[in-house]
């Protein structure tokens, strides 16, 4: 542990103080309603795809019929979950990097409460039957103008932060929330006009909803889940990012490459045929600015000075784990989107597998090990137990394990069997029921580990945490050094070892 | 790099993709140029207006139960797939030697005519339903019933035409009425003695659309790549 640090400026300490205090009850509120979504939208997963070979269950029920179940677990994933983690990350980093206190937390709570309002009629609307059946933009059209009205209530306060800092240097993590921050707005008002408001040929609507689906991953859950891996690299380890010309690259390639990504899924429709192309391409060119920044990211964890961080940092073990799921994201399209591939993925379950990928293995993974870290700051108490945040870890581990192989393996045996012209069409149905049967597993796993994390979120809520100056930390003896390493700021820690 | 280069940059990366990919093709396909029958190979001529009877109106309960999570409604060209040579699923292969012509097409941009959205489709856990009305009228010859009748029957009880099927049940798009005013009647056993079993109009609805999908009208041959190709 590097301690060349000098953290005790007290007047720093009582702003970091002081910005945390400020941002209690909002950053709070949206990651517990965020994980009691995430909770019902693994519910949802869980039956969805126990439906998918057990026919029966609640079959007779409209409300649970399989379309609407499938529908409602992937928009209450996105919107109810990895939208309000990304929102509560977004508001805390900022805060902290430009060093601000939150002056406007009664306004975010209040833009909060209409996103969760909102949420909830739409899953309602769902399930009753008002869905407008298109994968990412599932929610009964009156709900998107809400959700993005309350999105500018509590962005615009973020913005304003970051337009009145002080002058001087911006770090990494504050390119990438910026970027994401501009990026939320642009891609779901103009893909939610392009598809719901204005009068276009309905082939090219479906492209726009398939771009949604692209530029809303790459720009901004992927921004979002790396702005957190280069805040708590270097925060908890104290060692500066391994290389800023390499985090400047990686940043570029991305906005530069996500914005084509989507439109593969129209590979073959009578759409202008480079979209599709496009659309591939980027899928596969994702994987320069993931290596760019998981091999920055990793670096700079993974230094014979931090081995102690690494094995005891909650924070760092999910970083890691949402690392090591980008570069399978990156390597998976490699395999999987080449035009080869694609005619036989397109329509199996590798898109799915891939959705699960981008927004539980990578963005999650980051989101939590962001949550570890802030939740013990703003409720001014330690987590309760090192053993549920194990839990936690290894059984979101191998449901992700589990849901790589068989919806990539799988959805790739089964593409390549539906394109058997000569086969009977229910070869290809038989190949899936097994993997259909392997992702029910997974989305077990996945509700045990979330149920674990939830029940632990919500006690440190009820501010029922561990009174302590000593972390909660998973690799067993605590260290001598404070708490989550040195609270120096970032800008420090790069100046000191620069 | 300062904040206005950065905010530069952005607008520059998000604004390029905007424009080219999702702007320009969008309003370029908002107003198709019309396809004329040429009169050499067609053998007539005229504008090609798509012509498909059902009722439009049922896409929304496609839409809102997520049959588009299982079904595609896309016939791909060869070199994004192998549909085409699917038995029933883009028409029929030709018969060159008995001047039978083969029917079998690709999906083209008119085929979504009337539609608010295409249900492209997100999996194919089910079979495509491109041309799923020209499947279940031979299956419903077969049994001797109208195709309607064997949608509804598809759609109340899928488990009779497919053992153990995933594809969901819409029971609750049917009611129980008395058996003597009972039109459309379905041949399933009602809860009670002297019941039975009819469609509610979301079922109707829903098998109007199923009804509009196939594709087998005359299109012009320049809408056809296979069609052009082999000429
Ligand atoms: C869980 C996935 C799933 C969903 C959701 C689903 N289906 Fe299916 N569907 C299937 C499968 C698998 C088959 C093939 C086996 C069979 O014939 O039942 C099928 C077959 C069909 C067929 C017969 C096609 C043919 O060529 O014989 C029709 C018609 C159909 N589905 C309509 C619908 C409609 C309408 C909906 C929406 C209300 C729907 N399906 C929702 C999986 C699904």
């Amino acid at each position: 542990m590097s301690s060349n640090v000098n953290n005790s400026d007290p007047k720093d300490a009582k702003l970091r103080a002081d910005i945390d205090r400020s941002l209690r009850h909002p950053v709070m509120f949206f990651f517990t309603s965020g994980a009691l979504w995430l909770f019902v939208a693994v519910l949802l997963g869980f039956l969805g795809s126990l439906k998918n070979h057990a026919p029966g269950v609640l079959a007779d029920c409209s409300w649970f019929t399989t379309g609407r179940v499938q529908l409602a677990h992937t928009n209450i994933l996105i919107y109810g979950w990895a939208c309000q983690a990304a929102f509560g990350a977004i508001i805390w980093l900022m805060s902290r990097l430009t060093r601000k206190e939150c002056k406007n937390a009664v306004l975010i709570l209040v833009a909060g409460h209409i996103w969760n309002i909102a949420i909830t009629v739409g899953l309602l609307g769902i399930l009753w039957g008002g869905s407008t059946g298109i994968s990412w933009m599932g929610f009964p059209t009156f709900v998107w103008p809400v959700l993005l009205l309350s999105y500018f209530l509590f962005a615009a306060g973020s913005i304003v932060q970051f337009m009145v800092r002080e002058p001087g240097h911006v770090y990494i993590s504050q390119w990438y929330l910026v970027a994401a921050l501009i990026a939320f707005p642009w891609i779901f008002g103009s893909a939610h006009l392009f598809v719901f408001v204005f009068d276009g040929h309905p082939l090219m609507k479906a492209a726009v909803s398939e771009w949604y689906h692209g530029a809303l991953t790459y720009l901004f859950f992927t921004p979002v889940g790396v702005a957190c891996a280069y805040y708590l690299a270097p925060k908890v380890t104290g060692r500066p990012v391994y290389s800023y010309h390499l985090a400047m690259f990686g940043f570029w390639a991305l906005m530069v490459i996500g914005p084509w990504a989507g439109m593969q899924k129209l590979l073959g429709a009578p759409i202008p045929k480079f979209l599709p192309f496009a659309g591939a391409a980027a899928t596969i060119l994702f994987l320069i600015p993931a290596l760019t920044v998981a091999v920055n990211v990793l670096k700079t964890i993974f230094h014979e000075d931090n081995e102690m961080d690494v094995n005891q940092s909650p924070s760092l073990r999910f970083t890691i784990g949402g690392m090591v799921g980008m570069l399978l994201m990156g390597f998976c399209g490699l395999l999987l989107f080449t035009s080869g591939a694609l005619r036989a993925t397109q329509f199996s379950l590798t898109g799915y597998g891939y959705d699960i990928l981008a927004i539980y293995g990578f963005f999650s993974l980051c989101a939590f090990g962001i949550i570890y870290f802030i939740v013990p700051r703003v409720t001014l108490r330690e987590w309760l137990s090192k053993r549920f945040i194990k839990w936690h870890f290894y059984l979101s581990l191998y449901a992700i394990a589990l849901i790589v192989i068989i919806s990539m393996g799988g959805g790739y045996m089964q593409g390549i069997a539906q394109n058997a012209p000569d086969k009977p069409w229910t070869d290809a149905a038989t190949r899936t029921e097994a993997y259909a049967v392997g992702t029910t597993l997974a989305w077990g796993f996945i509700a045990l580990a979330n149920f674990v994390f939830l029940c632990h979120l919500l006690l440190m809520w009820a501010r029922l945490g561990r009174r302590s100056t000593h972390p909660t930390l998973i690799g067993g003896e605590h260290h001598a050094g404070s708490p989550h390493g040195p609270e120096g700021d970032l800008e420090k820690i790069q100046a000191a070892n620069a | 790099m300062n904040f206005k280069t950065f905010v530069i940059g952005l607008a520059v990366a998000f604004g390029v993709p905007w424009v080219f990919a999702l702007a320009l093709p969008y309003a370029k396909m908002t107003s198709l140029e019309p396809v004329e029958f040429d009169e050499i190979q067609d053998e007539r001529t005229g504008v090609y207006e798509s012509k498909r009877v059902g009722r439009l109106d049922g896409a929304k309960h496609y839409a809102a139960n997520g049959c588009a999570s299982c079904h595609t409604q896309l016939i791909r060209p060869t070199y994004a797939g192998n549909e085409i040579h699917r038995k029933d699923w883009a028409g029929q292969p030709g018969d060159p030697a008995n001047g039978v012509p083969d029917t079998r097409r690709e999906t083209n941009p008119f085929d979504y005519d009337g539609e608010e959205f295409a249900f492209i489709g997100q999996t194919r856990i089910g079979p495509d339903l491109s041309n799923v009305a020209i499947r279940a009228e031979k299956a419903a010859a077969e049994m001797g019933i109208s195709t309607e009748q064997w949608f509804l029957r598809r759609l109340y009880d899928p488990n009779e035409f497919f053992y153990e099927t995933v594809c969901p049940p819409m029971t609750f798009m049917f009611k129980e009425v008395d058996a003597i005013s009972a039109v459309d009647a379905l041949p399933y056993e009602a809860s009670e003695e002297g019941m039975a079993i009819v469609p509610k109009s979301q079922a109707e609805s829903l098998v109007g659309y199923l009804l509009s999908l196939r594709k087998d009208e005359e299109i012009p041959a320049n809408l056809d790549p296979r069609a052009k190709s082999a000429n």
